[in-house]
């Protein structure tokens, strides 16, 4: 007789979702599913909108990475007006991202995972949150939302709003940088950067302190995906998409991003309202499940993995001793962590640079054209991976498709492959303890999910644990 | 939004309503409480908040604006916000740096939808810490609740504001922009009530 065990919702994600874990007789994990369980239908709600509200419609889809939609639907409607943004607009589009990507690493980090990471996944669950980690070490915190509060004061100086600013548009941007804001950030940005190396220097203690957690959180062979700069660099908002195998060898050339759709397919599961996508010319028979060989990665790991260099001093220095210490090119998913770090240090660093270069808005910021095209593609990487928007419009540019692939998206292959791993590593019968279904959350957690773009968070709910036997009985129910 | 939650209680009107250390009540400041709406119902079930002069307010509406009903609170404080002279804030989830924001007022109104169906009417709710204990521990996320937002305001600050969450009724949470009938009837009600305290307010401040 199998037992299916249920954990529903995971906690600490955005959104609806839940796991699925089925014993055989043995008490041995047979099989686990990762789903998300709400319908997203925001495609269809864009249909008749013009292209120009795109921007700011769809950062209201999400709280978490609101920027990372109004930069890359700006950019989808650079692509149908047929323009390039002046070199001051992409200037202050890159650094509102790097705003962004700095101060979601730094919520994902300091308070989502450090419980984890520092406290021990087995830690008192009264203990392992963040009361637990100010009490055991009240610094991290304190930085953690020092550093998150740059960044949104990076975003607020360009967008004048920390939360869905509606400043990028087609062409380029609505204004400049706010010249006091400007100057605050500038006085407070030396202590971000001692506090993104202060975080940086503590992951080889948090990885020697997890030897089974880093041995089994999603190590697998898989394809990375992301954005690189034409030298190869890490990127984050321009550029080419570049995928790579486990062994760090380019698999197909870097492509421009309107050529996404001729490598990326997606498939639609019954049990989950979040898409597979997967690499077409890798897909063998089942494009979906544990052994697909079409299953890539976005995200911090990857844009790692795949870059040849960070480019500015630290953050290089930071990705030679992560690859001298876990290879080229690290295939646990653990790593993502490390990976957040070192693109902690990178956006602190490149955010210096631009607060500091005198011709950051300076000259036009807009190029103004009307419909020239009747599809356009943006892409650029929000925090937890590559986000893709795929508009069609009309000649009057109101829209007429709309295709979307959130990071998560991309990443949703490798959870569940993570899920199952963890499981098989930790789960021996329907007797699991507590920190065991932690692990399986963690494995999630270490992507840094965020299920509101697709779902609709309902709020925080306990962890419910559920044991079933072959006929549907419940064996077992748990709460946390 | 809220979680779903427990229907309020009448009995508990009036007991836990936040309010201001060391500072006088307003006196004769209109009651929100029992004032009749269309059908004769109570307009606002539990306590309004007392709110003395001078104290700073800050008023944060909570909730996604693309999802009907979720959209209930951005919308009440994107409705007063030009007409009242406290902070606002108008969030899609509370986040740890809105911990800052609390340190620095006397009262702070969330305003949220909440999707328990049997919530008939707007309701204000007092809000407090968390004891620490398990209810601690399952509650972090990328959007705090408002309990463990006020729980890392004390930590981080030393001090937290009085809290009360003023609750909407909400029923369609999928993608949309226009509000049910009795969303929108909760969001009116809110509004005047927010004016009407702010108005008390206002006219003891200078």
């Amino acid at each position: 007789m199998s037992r299916t065990v249920l954990i529903d919702p995971v906690t600490r994600i955005e959104g609806h979702a839940k796991i699925t874990l089925r014993l055989d007789d043995a008490g041995n994990v047979q099989d686990t599913r990762f789903h998300v369980v709400e319908f997203r239908g925001f495609e269809a709600f864009c249909r008749g909108r013009s292209v120009f509200e795109m921007p700011a419609l769809t950062a209201r889809t999400c709280g978490i990475c609101p920027v990372s939609h109004v930069l890359t639907g700006a950019k989808a409607g650079d692509a149908i007006l047929g323009v390039e943004p002046p070199p001051a607009a992409r200037r202050l589009r890159r650094m509102m991202n790097l705003g962004q990507i700095l101060q979601s690493h730094a919520l994902s980090f300091f308070h989502l995972s450090s419980p984890d990471l520092l406290l021990g996944f087995d830690a008192d669950p009264v203990k392992r949150n963040v009361f637990g980690l100010i009490e055991a070490e009240p610094e991290i915190a304190r930085r953690g939302i020092r550093m998150r509060r740059f960044g949104q004061e990076v975003i607020e100086a360009l967008g004048g709003r920390k939360i869905h600013p509606a400043w990028a548009v087609a062409g380029g941007v609505r204004g400049g940088i706010d010249p006091e804001a400007r100057e605050r950030l500038r006085a407070e940005w030396e202590t971000i950067l001692f506090d993104a190396k202060w975080a940086w220097a503590r992951y080889g203690e948090v990885v020697d302190a997890h030897p089974a957690e880093v041995a089994s959180f999603g190590v697998f062979p898989s394809l990375f995906m992301g954005l690189v700069s034409e030298d190869g660099d890490w990127e984050h908002h321009d550029g080419l998409l570049r995928f790579i195998d486990a062994g760090g060898g380019r698999f197909g050339e870097d492509f421009p991003v309107e050529r996404y759709d001729a490598f990326i397919g997606e498939v639609s599961d019954r049990d989950t309202y979040l898409k597979s996508p997967y690499h077409l010319g890798a897909q063998g028979d089942v494009p979906v499940g544990p052994e697909a060989p079409g299953t890539y990665r976005v995200g911090p790991l990857a844009r790692v993995n795949l870059a040849e260099r960070m480019g500015t001093p630290l953050a290089d220095a930071a990705l030679a001793e992560f690859r001298g210490e876990f290879g080229r090119v690290p295939q646990g998913s653990f790593h993502y962590h490390g990976a957040r770090l070192i693109e902690i240090l990178a956006a602190a660093e490149q955010i210096g640079e631009l607060l500091a270069d005198p011709d950051l808005d300076r000259g036009p910021l807009r190029a103004e054209a009307g419909i020239n095209r009747l599809r356009g593609v943006g892409v650029s990487e929000a925090p937890r991976g590559t986000l893709i928007h795929d508009y069609r419009v009309d000649e009057n540019g109101l829209m007429t498709g709309l295709r979307m692939i959130i990071a998560t998206g991309h990443n949703n292959l490798a959870m569940n492959r993570t899920v199952g791993q963890i499981a098989k590593a930790f789960v021996k019968g329907a007797d699991v303890a507590e920190g065991v279904l932690n692990r399986i959350e963690a494995g999630i957690r270490a992507y840094d999910p965020c299920l509101s773009c697709s779902t609709h968070a309902v709020g925080q709910m306990p962890l419910v644990l559920r044991i079933e036997g072959a006929d549907g009985e419940l064996l077992r129910e748990l709460s946390r | 939004m809220s979680p779903t939650a427990v229907v309020a209680d009448p009995g508990r009107a009036g007991v836990g309503a936040p309010s201001i250390d060391g500072a006088p009540s307003i006196d004769g400041a209109p009651s929100i409480d029992g004032a009749p709406s269309i059908d004769g119902a109570p307009s606002i079930d539990g306590v309004a908040p007392a709110v003395h002069p001078g104290a700073r307010v800050l008023l944060i509406g909570i909730g996604n604006e693309l999802r009907h009903d979720d959209a209930a609170g951005p919308r009440v404080v994107r409705a007063v916000q030009g007409l009242v002279r406290w902070d606002t804030l108008v969030v899609h989830g509370l986040t740890p740096e809105i911990a800052d924001d609390l340190a620095a007022v006397a009262l702070v109104i969330f305003v949220d939808a909440n999707a328990d169906p049997l919530l008939p009417r707007p309701r204000w709710t007092p809000q407090a810490p968390p004891a620490v204990g398990p209810a601690a521990a399952t509650l972090l996320g990328h959007a705090l609740t408002v309990p463990v937002l006020l729980a890392l305001t004390s930590w981080l600050h030393g001090r937290v504001p009085a809290a009360v969450t003023l609750e909407l009724p909400g029923h369609a949470f999928c993608i949309g922009e226009c509000l049910t009938p009795r969303a929108a009837q909760g969001v009116a009600t809110a509004i005047e009530a927010l004016l009407r305290l702010h108005a008390s307010w206002a006219a003891a401040t200078p």
